[in-house]
């Protein structure tokens, strides 16, 4: 009885012995397998996303062991990052000693910035599994945009240079970067210029030129791509039309007007005050001025700065005009037209009436009838006082 | 005093008018103030219109430089009077003239009866032209002189210069009477007496007028 009970207690302990023998045989297998796996390389892309980007995580599993290992399945979790693609590795098959297995998964960033580690896990159909976190950045500062060149001032219809510079702050690079001018109140010359790829800290420039037409800001907008993702970021420059300080500046000195017949003669010098050259010089006279021949706008041609020339116009004015507008017409390097006037007071102002300026002109006639009429009066008194002597 | 004599008949005029050393200045004076006085309204209006070129500021003394035109013009008719009856004298003793100067300046003062006529004519030629013309004030008072010589070297200006010749011409035909009677010059002295003067005026202010 003893013997029996005995033997029941060996078979029961045999059983549990068994029992506790067997998880430890297979938990040493499932160590062995795992230690064949190793996630040996991990690629992100882009290398740091932007609020709302999607990228790809590509892990690289590679069997350092000398037999296969069988996987079930891979998935990639996270509970702040969108990850898809685990549908794609629902049955993975095995990989080879010595082999690699690379699984991608996509993901989307909605999260704020930060660093996050989704868990990528691989279950293996022979043991155990083997887990890894993948470190994630997310990171949303875009590139800075500044102006590094503008004209002192603008002036309506005037080409002037804008240059824009496109720093990249970020961590990784960007790429596609491409300038844009927005049509809003300004002409360009360039409809874009295309920078390309921006390594993290490097800054490129890009010049435009640009001819503004109402004070609105200029605005530019550039856009990049991280990654697959497309970004923009705009820049203003702030349009206020004024005075450029190294224009071209026109003066006139020593104005004379005098009359020459039925018509005015304007002469007088015109110095160019002003630091660039100015060209395509042309005098005339304006508002109440009527140019007429033989000098209706007098073509001086390029000034260059503190340089001057002489002028000559002819105009006619209707009776009672004070004064008249003197106007020079020049043009910039670029082709800009300027134009300057001053007001001239005439100073001849004894002018025949409209009503009587014909009159004027018959006048002689009728003085010269006059004259012979007196002088025959005059010839008849003196003949006659001879006569009667 | 018979007007239509000394016009048209000076001969008849002056025969036995001039008594003694001293003849009666009267009538001459008259006359000679006439003109004077013609002279001084047109010189007045033409003043006026000077007046209109000049900046406000001077404008202000407009009506005093006016009477001073009128003044000017008035005494610029007596002191043509004395001269023209100096030079007449003058050279009329040149030519062995013999009388008293103020038989000359009677005569001179006679004779410019006819000077009257060219002034108002004058006158009338300068008033339509001036009304026709608009006048707006000068801001450079430099400038005025180069305006006045504008307005001066008009035509019709220039007319109302010339005709009063020929009516000098008819005043030299008086004085060639005068003179002979004055001074008991002959006809060719009497001629030369006036006519040199009275040529080398007429040159003058022709020049000065076309020139």
């Amino acid at each position: 009885m003893i013997y029996l009970k005995n033997q029941h207690i060996l078979f029961v302990f045999c059983i549990l012995l068994g029992l506790c023998i067997a998880p430890a045989a297979a938990a040493d297998a499932a160590t062995i397998i795992e230690g064949q796996l190793g996630v040996t390389d991990v690629s992100i892309d882009p290398g740091v996303f932007m609020y709302g980007d999607s990228g790809t995580v590509k892990i690289t599993v590679t069997n350092t062991g000398t037999t296969p290992v069988a996987i079930s399945r891979a998935k990639l979790t996270s509970s702040e990052l969108a990850v898809f693609g685990d549908e794609n590795y629902g049955s993975v098959g095995s990989i080879g000693p010595g082999n690699s297995l690379q699984f991608t998964f996509t993901i989307r960033a909605t999260t704020a910035d930060g660093i996050y580690y989704p868990l990528f896990y691989l279950d293996l159909r022979d043991a155990s599994s083997l887990r890894y976190r993948v470190p994630v950045k997310v990171e949303s500062t875009g590139l800075s945009v500044s102006v590094t060149g503008r004209p002192d001032a603008f002036t309506s219809g005037k080409k002037e240079s804008v240059t824009i510079m496109v720093g990249n702050p970020r961590e990784n690079a960007v790429n596609g970067v491409v300038i844009t001018p927005a049509a809003n109140g300004f002409e360009t010359t360039e409809s874009s210029h295309f920078i390309g790829a921006l390594k993290p800290d490097e800054a490129a420039d890009a010049t435009f030129s640009v001819t503004p037409y109402a004070e609105t800001p200029m605005e530019f907008i550039i856009h990049y791509r991280n990654g697959m993702n497309t970004h923009e970021v705009s820049a203003a420059v702030p349009v206020t039309f004024g005075i450029d300080r190294k224009q071209a500046e026109t003066v006139f000195n020593n104005i004379l007007v005098a009359r020459e017949g039925d018509h005015y003669i304007i002469t007088g010098d015109i110095t160019n005050a002003g630091l660039a050259d100015a060209k395509s010089v042309v005098v005339t006279t304006g508002a109440l001025a009527t140019p007429v021949d033989p000098y209706r706008s007098y073509v001086i041609g390029a000034l260059e700065p503190d340089d001057f020339s002489g002028f000559e116009a002819t105009f006619s004015v209707e009776t009672g005009t004070k004064e008249i507008a003197l106007i020079t017409n020049y043009k910039d390097k670029d082709g800009n037209l300027y134009s300057d006037q001053i007001s001239v007071p005439l100073f001849f102002t004894a002018l025949p009436d409209g009503n009587s300026s014909g009159a004027d002109e018959g006048m002689p006639i009728v003085y010269i009838v006059i004259f012979i009429i007196c002088a025959a009066v005059v010839a008849g008194v003196i003949y006659y006082s001879w006569k009667k002597k | 005093m018979n007007i239509t004599d000394l016009l048209f008949r000076p001969a008849v005029f002056f025969s036995g008018r001039l008594e003694g050393d001293k003849p009666g200045l009267k009538m001459p004076i008259a006359i000679v103030l006439l003109y004077g006085i013609v002279g001084a309204v047109s010189a007045v209006y033409v003043s006026s219109v000077t007046m209109a070129m000049m900046p406000s500021e001077i404008a202000s003394m407009g009506t005093i430089l006016l009477g001073i035109g009128a003044v000017v013009a008035f005494i610029g008719a007596l002191l043509i009077w004395f001269i023209v009856a100096a030079v007449f004298h003058g050279v009329s003793a040149l030519r062995g003239g013999k009388g008293d100067f103020q038989r000359t300046l009677a005569v001179a003062g006679y004779g410019s009866l006819p000077m009257v006529f060219g002034t108002i004519i004058s006158s009338i030629i300068v008033y339509f032209y001036l009304s026709g013309i608009t006048v707006s004030p000068v801001s450079d008072p430099m400038q005025i002189n180069v305006v006045l010589t504008e307005l001066m070297s008009s035509p019709s200006m220039v007319m109302a210069g010339i005709i009063p010749l020929v009516f000098v011409i008819w005043s030299a035909n008086i004085w060639v009477f005068g003179m002979q009677e004055a001074r008991g010059l002959s006809t060719k002295d009497a001629l030369i007496t006036v006519g040199i003067p009275v040529l080398i005026y007429c040159l003058i202010t022709l020049f000065s007028q076309i020139g």
